[in-house]
This record gives structure tokens, C-alpha cells and sequence, in this order.
């Protein structure tokens, strides 16, 4: 059997593009036999892997949380029923798992969880290779985190603007437009800088 | 630099920083290993289990629950209760394929919401454990329900609505701090599902998800320092219990429109956020400010007091006294004092009222911590709850109109609600 890391190996770009009834026909047959949830699997983890990375910020963190996720879609799975959004069905369990993590941690930590948030590191500064990613990424850690939230979304999990707006209660076009106006803003903000 | 960033720039380098972060290859390997080793455990078990059915309620449940005689079904707003053998009759079903919810209690403290089609037997949906509530929409498009994240720790409930087509499910609320998720409800036609918010820097926020754009608008609250808002005589209004002057503990009932900005005063010296609906939201239960008296508001503007004299102290655990019974005419209230608690039927065309239930003479056993929670569909039964002192140790009952008997319900009862 192909694993993982040699599929991956053997992939030219992040994740080949699937059309909607694609991953409809892999989810019946997830739903129908458990042991076909690794082409869910495949298809989706690093989306969830870089989402969770951009919330937590260390890989320790986010592999335990990654495989909580996963095992909570394998697990609840059958009870998905087919409504063409599988992708925000996915990462309604992340964000549930993440946000349980945070809680964890607060919890273990004995602080507000508003603190937590309020100083979570910047975590895109981490991996910024050019002065410009520094910039970029300390704008993006200024903006509310509502609009992070969007961006995260959008760019680690490669989701769809109609997926982002189920998520996060929104209209295809509000997220549509507030998204162009996000990336103009960064890109004056950034003339300015330089 | 480049000083021209234009969004496609743009894109591409928010996506490096996005998705330079690659996962180590073992940990994916491992993790796909150890998801099929699952995987093969659930396609092995899943087909003995059949853990939830009818089949599974009535070969099994019967088995534990003998004196179960009733099974207890919630239709619209009510509680449908139907003898075990006639729920096998499906000409009360109409032998169409009917989806019920069911809510169903697999341990005290659990409650697990399910979308189950009828006529298949087969649970078709199952929306998770700790859900608290839930409302399917008057016009039956909609199911909102809140539910905790966490078993027992209600700072973890989201309200969330599923189309009932679709099965689609979007999460209402976004903040577990901020979002109150005990003071949601339907609109009367059923398109909008009004919530508060509690932001800590600001005062309380009225939202109002509209069903038909999926946007939540947030609206003008002229009375954050007010009750909660619930719906007015339309769909576009909202009632507030606001005090006259800050301090006096002298409220009035508001009527705000939202689409105008126009307000009004419907009635002073109110008791404050004592506001309840009939089903069908043509009559409305208001409660005077010395809570002496119950006074019925109609959507023609007319007013009659229902009940004189009610004695203090007034009966405030779990804040509601009124119920209205499905035929919008009929109430059940309580009057609780030191010494007696009654429950009384209130009939709304007239005025008149009956003793129904003298608890601490039938019902010593519970010294006095008795509730009336809802009504059956047919008016001839109503769920009673009791529990200790507290009421950290719930049990259900069905009290019977007709009889005046209490019957203990079985933990594995199920509420059922037919959406089509």
C-alpha cells in the first residue's frame, strides 16, 4: 500500500482540485465502509493540519488536535448526511476541537480565556522568509481576530468563500467582498510601510 | 520591495505563510494507521449494533421498561401521548415517511437529539449529545437547538439551526461568552430566530438570524438595561419590560419596531419580564407589577385581567408560571406560597378558573418541589418534573387531567416532535 508520505511526495501541488460530487461519492463510500475514510482522509489533512497549525502554533499541539479531528469525523461520519458541504462539516469538529483545546489550556493555565487569545503569539512570523512575509504577517496578527479567522480559513484550510460563510454565519458575498477589502487593505498597508 | 502589491500578490503571499508549515510525513502515516485500525473496528461493530430504533425501543425498552405504559411523543408544541400499541398505528402517522425528532435521554443528564424517519425505523440524523433544547420553526422549515460542547458546562452552548430538507446545520451563535443561548425564539412566521448578545464592553445586542439570506443582522436595542426582548404582535416588532426610571423597580411593556424605530407603550406598572405567548402568538399573558394579577393582551389591542388576587410570595422558580395549553384558550399556572401550592386551569375567554392539582395534598411525597413543564397535544395530560430541594435530581411524569393520576416516566423516554 501507497502511504501517506509518498502520496504526498508524489503530489505537485498542495492537493489536486476535486469537484463537488467527487467528494460526495467518497464520503457515501466512507459512510458505507469505514475503511474508505482514507481517501477523506488524504484529501483533507494537511487543509486541517495548516489550519490547526495557524491556531495553536506548534506541531506537538497540532497533531494531537489533528488526530482528535480525524477520529471525530470517522467517528461521526455516519451521521453526516449529504447536504454538498462536507469541507465546513469537517472544520465545524476543528474549530470545536481547537476551542476545546484553548479551554483545556485556560483551564490548566488558570487564565482568562480572553487572555489566552489576546497573547497568543504571532504565529505567522515564524515561518516569514522574506521581509516582506514579516511585514505581512505582523498586519495580519494586528487585524481582528474575526479577519484572521477568515484568512486562516481561506489560505491554511482552502476553504471555499461559501464554505467560510457557513462557518462563521455569513453570506457567500459578505465573505466574498470583506475578503478583497482584507487583502486590499494589507497590500496599502504595506506600500505604506515601505 | 515591489511597492505594488495588487490582491493576486496579495494571494500568494498570505497562502506562503499560510501553508509553509508542513507536518511531519511519520505523523501522518501513523495517523492514517491508526484512523483504519479504527475504521475496521467501527465496520465490524456497526453492523451488530443497531443502537437506536423502534425496533430497539420496543424488543428492548419494553424489556426494562415494563411499566413503561406510554410513550410519550411531542408534536408542535405539545406532548402527544399515545398508548405502546397505537404507535404502531399508522393511520395516526398517516403511513407517509414521516421524520420525527426525538429526544432521548440514554443517562440522566444526557440528551441526545435525533432525526429519526419513521417509517424506515432508522435514525437519519443524529445531532450529538448534551443538547439542552429545541424549536422546530411554526412554519416546520427549520430545527433550532442549542447544545453544549462540553457534557455539563452550560458556558458551552451554541444555538445552531438545521433546514429540515437539507439537513443543513449552521451555528447561530459565535461566542459562547457573549451569546446567550437561553434567550432565543422563533419568529411567529417562522423566518427569523431572535438571540441576545452580552459582549462584555457594551451593552446587551439583539440579533436576529434571518432564515432566508442566513444573515444575522444586528438591530438597535433601545432597552439593553431591559428584559429580554421576545417577539412582539408581528414580525417585526420586539416587547421589552423596561424600568421607568433606573432604580424605581416601576417597569412598563414596550413594543419596538425594529424595521421603523417606532416605539410604544403597551401597558405600565408590569412585572418585569413576565411575558408569555399562546402557541399560535395571538394572546399575550402579562403579569401586573405587584404580581397580584394576570392580565391577557390580544393582538386587537383589547386587555382583561384574568386573575385577581394572586397570593405572594409570587412562584418564580424556573421563572415561568404560565403555560398555555395547545387549543391557545387554556393555562396551567401555579401559585406556590409557605404553606399550599395549587396548580389551576385559567380558561382565556373567561376568566375562570379550577383547581386542578393541590400538590401538597396529593402529592406530599414531593414536598412541594413540583413543576408543570408542558402539555400534551390532546390538552389531557401534562409533563410534571420534580426533583430535591435543588433540583439537581430531575424526574419526569405525566399527570393526567382525566384521572389525576402521576406517572413516573422512564429515563429512555423520548420526546418526539413530527416536522413532516
Amino acid at each position: 500500500m501507497q502511504t501517506l508520505s509518498t502520496w504526498l511526495t508524489n503530489q505537485t501541488t498542495d492537493k489536486p482540485v476535486l469537484h463537488k460530487p467527487t467528494v460526495q461519492v467518497m464520503v457515501r463510500q466512507a459512510q458505507a465502509d469505514p475503511t474508505a475514510f482514507a481517501a477523506l482522509y488524504r484529501h483533507y489533512v494537511l487543509d486541517v493540519y495548516r489550519y490547526v497549525f495557524s491556531k495553536v502554533g506548534n506541531h506537538m499541539e497540532t497533531e494531537d488536535i489533528t488526530s482528535q479531528i480525524f477520529m471525530d469525523t470517522l467517528h461521526k461520519l455516519p451521521t453526516y448526511r449529504e447536504r454538498g458541504n462536507f469541507p465546513a462539516w469537517l472544520f465545524t469538529i476543528a474549530r470545536r476541537r481547537i476551542a476545546d483545546f484553548y479551554r483545556q489550556r485556560e483551564q490548566l493555565a488558570d487564565l482568562d480565556y480572553t487572555y489566552v487569545v489576546d497573547n497568543m503569539p504571532p504565529l505567522l512570523a515564524h515561518v516569514a522568509q522574506t521581509e516582506l512575509q514579516s511585514q505581512l504577517a505582523d498586519l495580519i496578527h494586528q487585524l481582528p481576530e474575526e479577519k484572521q479567522e477568515w484568512l486562516r480559513l481561506r489560505f491554511a484550510g482552502g476553504l471555499s468563500y461559501k464554505e467560510i460563510g457557513k462557518l462563521v454565519g455569513k453570506s457567500t458575498a459578505a465573505i466574498k467582498m470583506g475578503m478583497n477589502r482584507l487583502l486590499k487593505q494589507l497590500a496599502s498597508e504595506l506600500e505604506v510601510q515601505a | 520591495m515591489n511597492k505594488q502589491h495588487n490582491n493576486q500578490n496579495m494571494i500568494q503571499e498570505v497562502e506562503h505563510l499560510y501553508t509553509s508549515n508542513q507536518p511531519n510525513s511519520q505523523f501522518l502515516d501513523q495517523l492514517e494507521r491508526q484512523l483504519m485500525r479504527e475504521a475496521l473496528n467501527q465496520s465490524q461493530t456497526t453492523k451488530k449494533q443497531s443502537w437506536f430504533s423502534l425496533n430497539w425501543l420496543f424488543n428492548e425498552g419494553m424489556k426494562t421498561a415494563v411499566s413503561l405504559t406510554i410513550l410519550t411523543l411531542i408534536v408542535g408544541a405539545g406532548i402527544w401521548i399515545v398508548g405502546q400499541n397505537s404507535l404502531s398505528d399508522t393511520s395516526l402517522l398517516d403511513g407517509a415517511a414521516i421524520e420525527y425528532l426525538a429526544l432521548r435521554k440514554p443517562q440522566a443528564g444526557e440528551m441526545t437529539l435525533e432525526m429519526i424517519l419513521l417509517t424506515e425505523e432508522e435514525s437519519i440524523y443524529e445531532l450529538g449529545e448534551n443538547v439542552t433544547a429545541f424549536a422546530v420553526s411554526p412554519d416546520r422549515d427549520y430545527l433550532a437547538y442549542s447544545q453544549a460542547l462540553e457534557a455539563n458546562n452550560p458556558e458551552t452552548e451554541e444555538v445552531f439551526v438545521m433546514q429540515l430538507d437539507t439537513q443543513e446545520v449552521q451555528q447561530i451563535t459565535d461566542n459562547p461568552i457573549t451569546d446567550s443561548v437561553a434567550e432565543w425564539s422563533w419568529s411567529p412566521n417562522g423566518r427569523y430566530l431572535l438571540f441576545s448578545s452580552y459582549p462584555s464592553d457594551s451593552p446587551r445586542i439583539v440579533k436576529i438570524w434571518d432564515s432566508v439570506t442566513g444573515e444575522i443582522e444586528t438591530i438597535e436595542d433601545p432597552y439593553h438595561e431591559s428584559s429580554a426582548p421576545i417577539w412582539g404582535f408581528d414580525n417585526n416588532s420586539l416587547l421589552f419590560t423596561q424600568e421607568t426610571e433606573s432604580g424605581s423597580k416601576q417597569y412598563q411593556l414596550f413594543q419596538y419596531d425594529f424595521e421603523t424605530g417606532d416605539q410604544e407603550i403597551l401597558l405600565n406598572d408590569v412585572a418585569n419580564g413576565y411575558l408569555q405567548w399562546s402557541d399560535d402568538y395571538s394572546k399575550l399573558v402579562v403579569r401586573s407589577g405587584d404580581y397580584s394579577q394576570l392580565l391577557l393582551l390580544q393582538a386587537d389591542g383589547s386587555q382583561i385581567v384574568l386573575v385577581d388576587n394572586i397570593p405572594s410570595p409570587p412562584l418564580n422558580q424556573f421563572g415561568t408560571m404560565i403555560l398555555w395549553a395547545p387549543d391557545n384558550e387554556t393555562m396551567s399556572y401555579e401559585v406556590k406560597t409557605a404553606e399550599d401550592h395549587f396548580v389551576y386551569l385559567l380558561h382565556a375567554d373567561s376568566g375562570s378558573q379550577e383547581l386542578l392539582i393541590d400538590i401538597r395534598r396529593d402529592f406530599p411525597q414531593f414536598n412541594g418541589t413540583f413543576r408543570v413543564a408542558d402539555w400534551s397535544l390532546d390538552g389531557n395530560h401534562l409533563l410534571v418534573v420534580t426533583g430535591d430541594e435543588g433540583y439537581t435530581s430531575l424526574e419526569e411524569h405525566l399527570f393526567s387531567l382525566e384521572t389525576g393520576e402521576l406517572t413516573p416516566l422512564n429515563s429512555e423516554f423520548i420526546r418526539v416532535q413530527i416536522i413532516r
